[in-house]
């Protein structure tokens, strides 16, 4: 009997070694694979940043009209936003194809159905990202209008309208990632229309006064003081 | 008179060669059906001035739909005709909102100077076709510094009131002056006088595409002169009845149009007006007229109003283009009543100078950072119509001066910004 739980358990720890044994290469493959992508991350940083600070790439940036990323970007650098982007994806990509060297059947299929997810990913957050971007523009152009129309509540409009496109743009990216499906279309939709509601009731109630007078100088044609002015 | 050329070919204007000519007088048209009449009156009294010059008149169309283009043919019959030419003219020029009479300015003045030098005129005058009231003298006035006394630009001096032309006066005229060292009362207007020095200087450049262009021509022509060491004149016009502007165009579409070809020229120019100090009168000729003195005060109060909704509102956006000692003056000026709301010169000229140096680095867009302007800009008015309410129109007049020695004072601020624009803001 003794004999025969021996044996049991010699197999056993042979089954547990050789799994061992057929699994540390894939681990050191993954370690290595890790290292060279580390290694080559750092290299690229210094490469990128010397590159970027030699073209002046923040300034390029405004000057090619997107002074709104400088204000999105890490100690307001749009280079340094840049070298985190390239750094991180390229970290990732190690990561999965250190992964796969496992040839452990799990996680290549994570890989696989990872590789297959990301187009999905970058759409969502290219629709993100261009929501971001309108919406601080819109948000900005509405503020300085209704300023100049001498309205009150302009900060408040503003906001309304930021939010407005944020929350669009959030949905049609979970959209995209395929998350929540017709509960987040449902979700939009009803946080929209409260939004709409909102505004409408603020401007229609809370602005009465304000909108009366507004349609009053409308129909009768009359502009401020400034208007009567010449300015040239 | 003038012996006037017979020419009369509105399709292809230059399709066959045209013969020589002293003097060619331009009116840039676009629907001025009730205007171009007493225009082209004035024009043709105004060549028996000049018996022994030889002149061309043109009427530049900027694609009327009205019958502008057929009065003006009309008006001359059985006398000397009148050029009608057309300019390319693109369905944005039409889209644009502009201040300017006339769609895609810059293309019938390009047009103009080239008819000029294929004419090979001394003298070039432009008169606006949208003039209410305007007399033969106002262009022997302009014509004659140029024929005879060889001036290279004669600018237009108009008799107006004390709160009148308050964007010329406070803004472009003391920047001009304080940048480039000529004291152009009216850099940016309707009517001029060119010399064929200035318009080939203009026709040689290849910038006439660019932002400052396009916004405002006149102005963008009054800027080579200026930076270019040609001679300047001015000449007393008398009073130009104002011109009914586009329903669409509001104070901060004339600011940013104005304001933003100026910044233009100033980044282009950088080179030139750093090295500028100081400034020199530029001689004026022609009849002075008194002041009109019936100025009445308009009610500030809603000026002051967008002033204050402007601080409450536009902290953030100013807080990119002011640096913090400004933004602690304005917050200061908000909490000013009516009679006591002051907007100090040297403040002014500085933010003036804040936005064009923001203009330059572009904290954010271009059109958001012209049209945030607006509320200083109604600020600086309200101050400055409470503060002359009680003076004479010389009075008024000796504040601009004021205002403009500020400018000049403050040039030093100016150039420090815009060598190092991160040393003012935290």
């Amino acid at each position: 009997m003794w004999e025969q739980i021996n044996a049991l358990l010699t197999q056993s720890s042979s089954r547990v070694f050789t799994g061992i044994a057929n699994f540390l290469p894939g681990l050191l493959a993954l370690m290595v694979i890790f290292l060279i992508t580390v290694t080559l991350v750092a290299i690229l940083r210094i490469i990128l940043r010397r590159f970027l600070r030699s073209i002046d790439f923040d300034l390029r940036v405004v000057r090619w009209g997107f002074p709104e990323l400088a204000e999105w970007s890490p100690r307001r650098s749009p280079a340094l936003l840049l070298i985190r982007i390239i750094s991180w994806t390229i970290l990732i990509l190690g990561l999965l194809a250190g992964i796969s060297a496992l040839d452990a059947a799990l996680p290549s299929l994570l890989v696989v159905r990872l590789f297959a997810y990301i187009p999905n990913v970058l759409a969502a957050l290219l629709v993100l990202a261009v929501g971001v971007f309108a919406a601080r523009s819109l948000a900005r152009n509405v503020l300085i209008s209704a300023v100049n129309m001498k309205l009150q509540s302009a900060r408040l409009l503003s906001l309304g309208v930021k939010w407005m496109v944020l929350v669009l743009a959030a949905a049609m990216a979970l959209e995209h990632l395929g998350i929540g499906g017709n509960i987040v279309m449902l979700s939009f939709g009803i946080l929209f229309g409260g939004i709409v509601l909102a505004l409408a009731l603020a401007v229609g109630l809370g602005s009465k006064d304000m909108v009366s007078r507004s349609w009053e100088q409308q129909s009768h044609s009359e502009k401020g003081p400034e208007e009567h002015l010449q300015h040239l | 008179m003038a012996e006037a050329d017979v020419i009369a070919d509105r399709e292809q204007p230059a399709s066959r060669p045209l013969s020589t000519a002293d003097i060619l007088i331009a009116i840039p048209t676009f629907n001025n059906e009730g205007t171009i009449g007493p225009v082209l009156k004035a024009v043709r009294a105004a060549l028996r001035w000049f018996p022994k010059r030889k002149a061309v008149i043109a009427q530049v169309d900027g694609g009327s739909s009205d019958s502008t283009v057929a009065r003006a043919r009309d008006s001359v019959e059985g006398q000397e005709p009148v050029l009608q030419v057309s300019y390319p003219l693109y369905p944005l020029h039409k889209l644009e909102v502009s201040h300017q009479s006339v769609p895609g300015k810059e293309n019938a003045y390009r047009r103009i100077f080239l008819l000029a030098e294929e004419l090979g005129a001394k003298a070039c005058c432009v008169v606006g076709g949208d003039a209410l009231v305007i007399t033969p003298d106002w262009i022997v006035s302009l014509v004659q510094p140029i024929l005879d006394m060889n001036f290279d630009l004669a600018a237009p001096l108009y008799q107006r009131d004390k709160y009148d032309g308050l964007l010329v006066s406070g803004i472009l005229y003391p920047a001009v002056r304080a940048l480039f060292g000529k004291r152009i009362r009216q850099p940016a207007g309707s009517d001029f006088g060119y010399s064929r020095a200035l318009i080939l200087r203009c026709l040689s450049l290849d910038t006439w595409n660019t932002e400052s262009a396009r916004r405002d021509i006149n102005f963008w022509v009054s800027m080579q002169a200026a930076q270019e060491d040609m001679k300047l004149c001015q000449v007393h016009l008398g009073s130009r009845p104002r011109v009914k502007l586009d329903a669409a165009l509001d104070v901060s579409s004339i600011l940013a149009n104005l304001a933003g070809a100026m910044y233009s020229e100033m980044e282009r120019t950088a080179e030139v007006w750093q090295r500028i100090r100081g400034s020199s009168p530029v001689p004026a000729f022609g009849l002075r007229f008194d002041p009109e003195t019936d100025a009445h005060l308009t009610d500030v109060t809603p000026m002051i109003e967008m002033f204050r909704i402007g601080c409450q509102n536009l902290q953030d956006i100013w807080g990119l283009i002011l640096p913090p000692a400004a933004m602690l003056e304005l917050k200061r000026m908000s909490r000013q009543s009516g009679h006591e709301f002051h907007y100090p010169a040297e403040l002014w000229a500085r933010t003036v100078y804040d936005f064009a140096v923001a203009h330059r680095l572009r904290p954010i867009g271009r059109d958001h950072l012209l049209r945030a302007l607006t509320p200083l800009y109604l600020g600086w008015i309200a101050s400055f119509m409470v503060r002359v309410a009680e003076m004479s129109a010389g009075q008024a007049e000796e504040q601009i001066e004021k205002l403009c020695e500020a400018y000049e004072s403050q040039k030093s601020y100016l150039i420090s910004r815009w060598r190092w624009p991160d040393r003012f803001m935290p």
